[in-house]
């Protein structure tokens, strides 16, 4: 893709796909997107990805927390990735892939 | 005055609008096949209905929305499709049904077969949703339903043995028949937990303009209304235990349902069985169609209402004309309208935890109740009829081929 | 209006509702533009069954499409209505938009005038207008 081209992508596609990162290592799948009203514009701001953002998209996130640490569940980290936009590489929206590493984001 | 006639109401639509086809003929099998055994099936399934029920009026009074339509916006699309689909196939199979209890009714009284009916019931449900509002439509079929009164009355003239009667509210294990027994279990669930209910009763709410100020009526309808519905339930079963099941009747036709009031109320129990099955089967017909049309229209984000001219609403319209012919037209076939109910309140008991599922979210989402969202008790029962609704679901269907018809 | 949003959660599959408060359907799809260098944002929200049937798949959305091309009675299948166009978010989607003239009503024109307002009493007065 040319850098100056744009892009329609429609969300309620872009919803369950899973995202890896520059190197190809799994991160999760798109579960919400987050976004800013700027005047009349609707700006997206980060893209919620993992199990955990299911809980956000369902209001329930301390009760599916709560409820699955009562089951035993473990996590290495229990909150979903949140990715900002200008990190989302959305080229091809079928299979969207960050433009740094998992670390990378997590050190952020 | 005006919240004591709402509540009044609500209680007389729960009575006259708790027995069907479904409620009528799983009843009357358990009495005749298990006596007493039973009755806790009904007493749960109520207990469950009342809570639901219940949120449901919540929901539709604050929100000003009805389950499907928090559903869709809740659970999306893809989610809400495959319930939402199950019930249309489930409820042509019911208004089928409901139209074919009205037909019988009709042949009890004149002797004519039940296809000749089908076509002029089908067409006078279709007109009276067509040109009457909600409130007559309720007001009708709960007034003239209280003729299932004559199932206690005659209950009561038989001198049932009280001491059996209270041992049924509680569940055991049969002693024979366990697959027969189940399968009645389920079937009377799935009678009582009917889907429809709640899109209907939601609807009803938001096209009453109910509001925050309705909470109390909102519960003093669930309970009372649903109780003593389940009472009329539970006298049609301990009529047929006392008058079937000493005779070894089954319940494989209506016909055979139709004589449980003739020892205790003489030449009048013959009309007056009629007189019940077809004054509620109408009634159902009704209720299931436009709940039908209720849960498209909100699905879907069309306009909708039952007090609006049709021709504002086309869909909505067009969505209930669809499932009256398409029912009605499942009547011509020539299936056994018993036979019909029973499948279908088994497909019922199958899709039921996702139908009960979606509760557990919504009266906890504060979006759409604000702070009236369940307390623990509310939780706690929507999760074990939840869980009950599961177990229900996976082994109806081999019980309907192990212990069914 | 509020100034955060949860796409999926506050806007998809949310009921939109023109300035007359009737209902346009749901919100089936939202558009997103994307450009390089520059922050995505919402352009569109969408409505219609072709939108529904993609989101089953890719069989469904052939059905649609063949269903929309030969029996579809709107000017465009999809009705798309532009970010700005938003007066009011909640539950429901408020939009500045008058309802009964826009492609949304197609199908509801249609069926009165072909089949509901053709039959007897589609048009009587005891029910609301």
């Amino acid at each position: 893709m040319s850098t100056s081209k744009k892009t329609e992508v429609k969300l309620e596609l872009l919803l369950g796909t899973r995202v890896v990162d520059v190197n190809g290592e799994r991160v999760g799948h798109i579960e919400e997107v987050l976004a800013d009203r700027d005047g009349d514009e609707l700006l997206v701001t980060h893209y919620l990805v993992g199990r955990y953002a299911l809980f956000e998209r369902f209001s329930i996130y301390h009760v599916g927390i709560g409820l699955l640490r009562y089951l035993g569940a473990r996590g290495a980290s229990a909150k979903p990735h949140r990715i900002p936009w200008d990190k989302m590489d959305l080229s091809d929206p079928e299979h969207p892939r960050l433009n740094c590493t998992v670390d990378e984001l997590k050190s952020r | 005055m005006k919240k004591f006639l709402q509540v009044a109401l609500g209680v007389v639509t729960g009575i006259g609008g708790f027995l069907e086809v479904g409620s009528i003929a799983t009843a009357a099998e358990a009495g005749a096949s298990f006596k007493y055994a039973l009755l806790w099936a009904i007493a749960l399934g109520t207990i469950c209905l009342i809570f639901l029920v219940e949120m449901t009026g919540r929901l539709a009074a604050i929100s000003k929305h009805a389950v499907a339509d928090a559903v869709r916006e809740r659970l999306g699309f893809p989610f809400a499709v495959i319930p939402r689909t199950a019930e249309i196939i489930v409820n042509i199979m019911v208004i089928g049904a409901e139209i074919g209890g009205v037909c019988l009714a009709l042949k009890f009284m004149t002797g004519i077969e039940v296809r000749v009916w089908a076509i002029p019931v089908t067409l006078l449900i279709w007109l009276t949703i067509w040109a009457g509002t909600l409130d007559f439509i309720e007001d009708a079929t709960s007034i003239l339903g209280l003729a299932s009164i004559a199932f206690v009355v005659a209950a009561v003239k038989m001198h049932p043995d009280v001491h059996a009667a209270l041992r049924g509210l509680v569940p055991s294990s049969p002693h024979q028949d366990a697959a027969h027994y189940w399968y009645i279990a389920v079937g009377i669930l799935g009678a009582t937990i009917s889907p429809y209910m709640f899109h209907f009763y939601g609807s009803g709410a938001i096209e009453d303009k109910w509001g925050e100020d309705s909470l109390g009526a909102n519960r003093i309808t669930a309970v009372l209304g649903m109780s003593f519905g389940a009472v009329m339930s539970m006298a049609v079963l301990v009529c047929a235990a006392l008058v079937l099941a000493p005779r070894s009747i089954e319940v494989a036709r209506y016909e055979q349902a139709a004589l449980v009031l003739i020892p205790a109320l003489g030449r009048w129990g013959l009309p007056l069985f009629a007189a019940t099955l077809g004054v509620c089967c109408f009634g159902a017909a009704m209720e299931v169609s436009l709940a039908t049309a209720y849960m498209t229209a909100q699905t879907l984000g069309w306009n909708w209402g039952e007090n609006k001219k049709p021709d504002k609403e086309a869909r909505f319209a067009m969505t209930y004309v669809i499932m009256l012919l398409l029912g009605g037209t499942l009547l011509l076939t020539g299936i056994d309208p018993l036979k019909l109910t029973m499948l279908a309140m088994a497909l019922t008991a199958v899709i039921l935890p996702l139908i009960v599922l979606p509760f557990v979210l919504l009266l906890n989402d504060q979006t759409y109740v604000h702070e009236h969202t369940n307390g623990p008790i509310g939780n706690t029962v929507v999760i074990v009829t939840l869980v009950l609704a599961s177990i229900v679901a996976i082994v109806t269907i081999p019980l309907e081929i192990m212990g069914g018809g | 209006m509020k100034a955060h949003y949860f796409l999926v959660r506050d806007l998809l599959d949310n009921q939109l509702v023109d300035r007359d408060k009737r209902n346009l359907g749901k919100i089936d799809g939202i558009a997103l533009h994307v450009a390089q260098g520059k922050q995505t944002r919402v352009t569109h929200l969408e409505s219609g069954a072709l939108i529904l049937a993609r989101r089953l798949g890719p069989r469904w959305e052939r059905i649609a499409a063949f269903m929309t091309r030969h029996f579809g009675v709107r000017k465009n299948p999809v009705f798309r209505v532009p970010w700005s166009k938003v007066t009011k978010t909640g539950i429901d989607i408020h939009i500045d938009i008058d309802g009964v003239k826009s492609d949304a009503f197609a199908w509801e024109h249609w069926l009165d005038d072909h089949l509901i307002g053709r039959l007897p009493l589609a048009h009587e007065h005891i029910k609301e207008d």
